[in-house]
């Protein structure tokens, strides 16, 4: 019975990744070794940020926690970005066959995945464990579309992280310190607002993310050099009507 | 400066705190707190009691107090499988074969003991229905005689000799009655449209690693002793016996010369753990006690040493399982083996064998023989003179006139020799006068407390007078006499708790476990509590030996023959000189090689070893809901695929930079 739910929850999440993964990285090995390097990247701020929690005094203050490990999420994708920078060489030679180079942004997008995926995996993680099992929450606090929400949140955090891979390489590449900040504060605000998801302010937070993600999403779209042929075809639509 | 002060301020003053954060797992479940399953038990030919499926059983949470409740759930009932919430009223046969054979509608069930033992049986009226899930005539098939027409046991279920095919818990705990009623009451009413939301359910995991009968379990385990890690799937039921004689006894003993006062040690219910046995075991343990400690005074061993007869005063262990205890004592006097391989004791020894059975707070004794054999002169002495002395005190005394003789040990000695000198004692006619039989509710409530004391004390006295006879082939010409405040005090160890005066006196600085006596027999390769204190009690009517002044010097002490040194902590702190012994309580099923357990000669009682007892309460998710986030995480993956699909394969209509410049700069 509860395999259903699991399954749901599971799908939800993780759907969206699965099939950017399948679609555009399975095929290319560098990609998978770039994207299993973010990962691993990703998995080091971790330990960075939980040795900072495990030091740091007082262990009430979430949002603390929270807030030291954005910022160390955010240092440790420049810390990738470097390294990517430093082997740029040796994967230009790689690369004569390969299509990662195929355009500037699949790099950012791929590492921004990795790094989706591994955060995604580890807050979602231990909800599917339990899922799995015969109970579900709302015994003892929680509500019963817990776990779908969550899966949401995390397909909502692997998104954004795609995103803000590829502006926060922009932004590096450009020089642009306003890209820069924006993803820093943009992860902030995410990552923050859903500690108000204990008082089951749920709708109110899932919304506020949902068109944070959309916007960031469209930035990044149009910053990867992104156009929708519709949009194109009406524009050009509008300038045939104008000049005749 | 000013930053690190902010900080520190929001620090001490942010309104998220983490003391309302529970994990995800504590979030979803309760643990209610009932470690008394009904565990599985197995003979020579079946398997009896419950147990669970290997990862527990899952159903939905259902209350149960009366017939209408059943009826809706049975038919009515559409979130299978349910687990159901029982009253004590409607824990009997009928209403577990209805639930048996609605086997996929319900996953298990849950006794509820709401409020005291007192007020459960003024509540569901159990005086008038009783409550024991024992047989009508218990120990039916070790018997010499059949079960009369009009059974012994009327208010037996039968439950205990059952194998049920869902686990069976009992609660006590009120907190957890209360949560589990309460999250029946949030969550799964209204009754119809139950599939609609979550709903209130409950996890039993009790399971049991045995099956089948004693023979496949006992074969299995033997079979595992191959494997690396040997697994252990029944152990045999066991104990101790225990005894003690007013004086050493000596090889070459003359025929008859010997009385013998029995008891039984032993209870049973059908939860680990809760076998209270008061009115089933306790009151005869306590009469037989109090007769022992005036014996001994009575008659101290140098006023005793001149007389040629004996007296033994002896606990039977196992009774309640096909007379373990017993069957064991009269295979080892047939053997030549009782007490040891040098005394050897033999059945035609004993020349008066009376056993105490559920006696009562009533003044009623009533005498229970094998008429049909019994001629001898010595029971009717006996008889005869514990009638006179007892008849004083109003007591209604009389012999029963029926032709079989209620369950007792007494049936292991006839079934070697009918014409065996024994006689029963007990506070019975034609039928228990105990509506709680070998059951949870048979505890200090139902002997009233305060009456039987002066009971006890007066069959105690009389008994004692009537062994003096025995002994001296004179009548008691002294004034001794059961004190009442001693019957009291044996009670409360018995009856109420371990941790009692008596037995501290003996024990302390020895910690005791403060709550009422389990009788259950248990495990062979343990001995109870209560079978050691029993043996340390009768040490203290032995002699104190007064030169030996510490423990390891009292274990070392030569003793004559046929004594052993104990010694005694507490109060005594001293070592004492006793004839007090245990022998095994093992049937000799066990013993004899090559025996065919599927024989009903002997008792061949094995119990089930068990991993885990867990009972957890949580909410299952509504089915529809089920449905509803399943559908939506496939719609989910498979719009992501086809839109990420048809993007990439387009990426040229869609990103119009494809130079193949540098990899991470422009």
């Amino acid at each position: 019975m509860t395999l259903l739910e699991f399954t749901g929850c599971a799908l939800t999440a993780f759907g969206p990744a699965l099939s950017m993964f399948i679609v555009t990285i399975m095929n290319d090995p560098v990609r998978v070794i770039i994207l299993i390097a973010s990962s691993f990247f990703w998995l080091l701020s971790l330990l960075l940020s939980s040795i900072v929690w495990f030091i740091f005094p007082s262990k009430q203050q979430v949002w603390f926690g929270v807030f030291i490990s954005v910022l160390v999420q955010e240092l440790f994708r420049y810390f990738l970005y470097l390294l990517l920078r430093k082997a740029e060489r040796g994967l230009k030679r790689f690369v004569a066959h390969s299509l990662v180079s195929n355009n500037k942004h699949m790099l950012s997008y791929v590492s921004g995945l990795g790094f989706g995926v591994m955060s995604g995996l580890f807050s979602l993680v231990n909800i599917l464990a339990e899922v799995g099992g015969p109970g579900t929450m709302g015994l003892r606090g929680g509500y019963s579309a817990f776990c779908i929400v969550s899966s949401i949140f995390t397909a909502f955090t692997i998104l954004l992280h795609i995103f803000w891979g590829i502006l926060f390489f922009h932004g590096l590449n450009t020089a642009n310190k306003n890209l820069i900040l924006y993803v820093i504060v943009s992860h902030l605000v995410v990552s923050e607002i859903t500690l108000f998801n204990q008082y089951y302010y749920y709708i109110l937070t899932l919304s506020i993310v949902f068109s944070i993600t959309l916007g960031t999403g469209l930035y990044a779209f149009k910053t990867a050099g992104g156009q929708l042929p519709i949009i194109d075809k009406l524009k050009t639509e509008n300038t045939n009507t104008a000049e005749s | 400066m000013s930053l690190y002060f902010i900080l520190l301020f929001c620090l001490h003053y942010a309104p998220f705190t983490l003391s309302n954060f529970l994990s995800v797992k504590d979030q979803m479940y309760t643990d209610i707190i009932a470690s008394n399953p009904c565990f599985l038990r197995l003979n020579g030919t079946n398997q009896f009691g419950c147990t669970s499926s290997r990862f527990g059983n899952v159903g939905t949470l259902h209350l149960i107090a009366n017939l209408t409740d059943l009826d809706w759930l049975i038919n009515k009932g559409m979130a299978n499988p349910y687990i159901v919430a029982l009253t004590p009223k409607m824990f009997n046969n009928k209403v577990l074969q209805l639930i048996e054979e609605n086997f996929n509608k319900v996953n298990g069930i849950m006794l509820l003991m709401n409020g005291t033992n007192q007020e459960v049986i003024n509540n569901d009226n159990l005086l008038k229905n009783g409550f024991s899930p024992e047989d009508t005539c218990p120990n039916r098939y070790s018997g010499i005689s059949s079960c009369p027409s009009e059974p012994w046991n009327p208010y037996g279920t039968d439950i205990l000799l059952k194998s049920w095919s869902f686990p069976i818990f009992v609660v006590y705990n009120q907190n957890a009655i209360k949560e589990i009623i309460d999250c029946f009451k949030k969550h799964n009413l209204p009754l119809n449209n139950q599939n609609d939301h979550s709903l209130c359910a409950l996890e039993l995991k009790s399971h049991m690693y045995a099956a089948v009968d004693s023979k496949t379990c006992i074969r299995r385990t033997i079979l595992s002793y191959q494997n690396i890690r040997p697994i252990k799937f029944c152990d045999v039921l066991g104990d101790k016996n225990v005894y003690w004689s007013l004086k050493e006894f000596q090889p070459n003993t003359t025929n008859h010369s010997i009385a013998v006062v029995a008891a039984r040690l032993d209870a049973t219910s059908m939860f680990q753990d809760l076998a209270p046995g008061a009115l089933s075991t306790a009151t005869s343990i306590v009469t037989l006690m109090a007769t022992a400690n005036l014996i001994s005074e009575m008659l101290p061993y140098d006023y005793a040493k001149n007389y040629s007869k004996n007296i033994m005063f002896i606990l039977f262990n196992g009774e309640a399982y096909n007379y373990i205890g017993s069957s064991r004592v009269a295979y080892d006097m047939y053997m030549q083996n009782f007490p040891n391989d040098k005394i050897k004791l033999q059945q035609n020894h004993i020349g008066l064998f009376v056993e105490l059975s559920q006696i009562h707070y009533e003044k009623e004794v009533v005498f229970h023989r094998l008429i049909k054999y019994n001629v001898s002169e010595n029971v009717e002495n006996f008889m005869n003179i514990f009638n006179k002395s007892l008849t004083k005190d109003e007591f209604n005394i009389y012999e029963s006139k029926s032709l079989s003789v209620p369950p007792a040990s007494l049936h292991s000695f006839l079934k070697k020799d009918p014409h065996f000198p024994g006689v029963l004692l007990t506070g019975f006619n034609n039928k228990f006068k105990n509506e709680f039989y070998h059951s949870i509710l048979d505890d200090a409530s139902n002997i009233k407390y305060d009456v039987i004391s002066q009971t006890i004390a007066s069959i105690s006295t009389s008994l004692s007078y009537s062994l003096y006879t025995f002994i001296t082939n004179n009548p008691y010409q002294g004034s001794k006499e059961v004190n009442t405040s001693y019957v009291t005090k044996l009670l409360d160890c018995y009856v109420k708790s371990i941790n009692c005066d008596l037995f501290k006196s003996l024990t302390s600085p020895l910690l005791l476990p403060d709550h009422p006596p389990n009788y259950y027999i248990s495990i062979d390769l343990i001995t109870n509590t209560l079978t050691s204190l029993s043996r340390l009690l009768f040490a203290s009517f032995g002699k104190k030996i007064t030169e030996v002044q510490n423990e390891e010097n009292c274990i070392d002490y030569e003793t004559k023959p046929g004594f052993l040194s104990v010694w005694l902590n507490g109060n005594y702190n001293a070592c004492y000189l006793t004839t007090s012994n245990f022998t095994d309580a093992v049937s000799p099923a066990f013993i004899i090689p090559d025996y065919d357990l599927s024989s009903p000669e002997y008792s061949t009682w094995t119990e089930s070893v068990w991993h885990e007892v867990q009972i957890r309460m949580f909410l299952r998710q509504s089915f529809r809901l089920q449905i509803i986030i399943f559908i939506l995480g496939v719609a989910i993956f498979l719009f992501s695929f086809i839109i990420t699909r048809k993007m990439y394969a387009q990426s040229g209509i869609y990103f119009n930079n494809q130079e193949a410049d540098s990899v991470t700069s422009c």
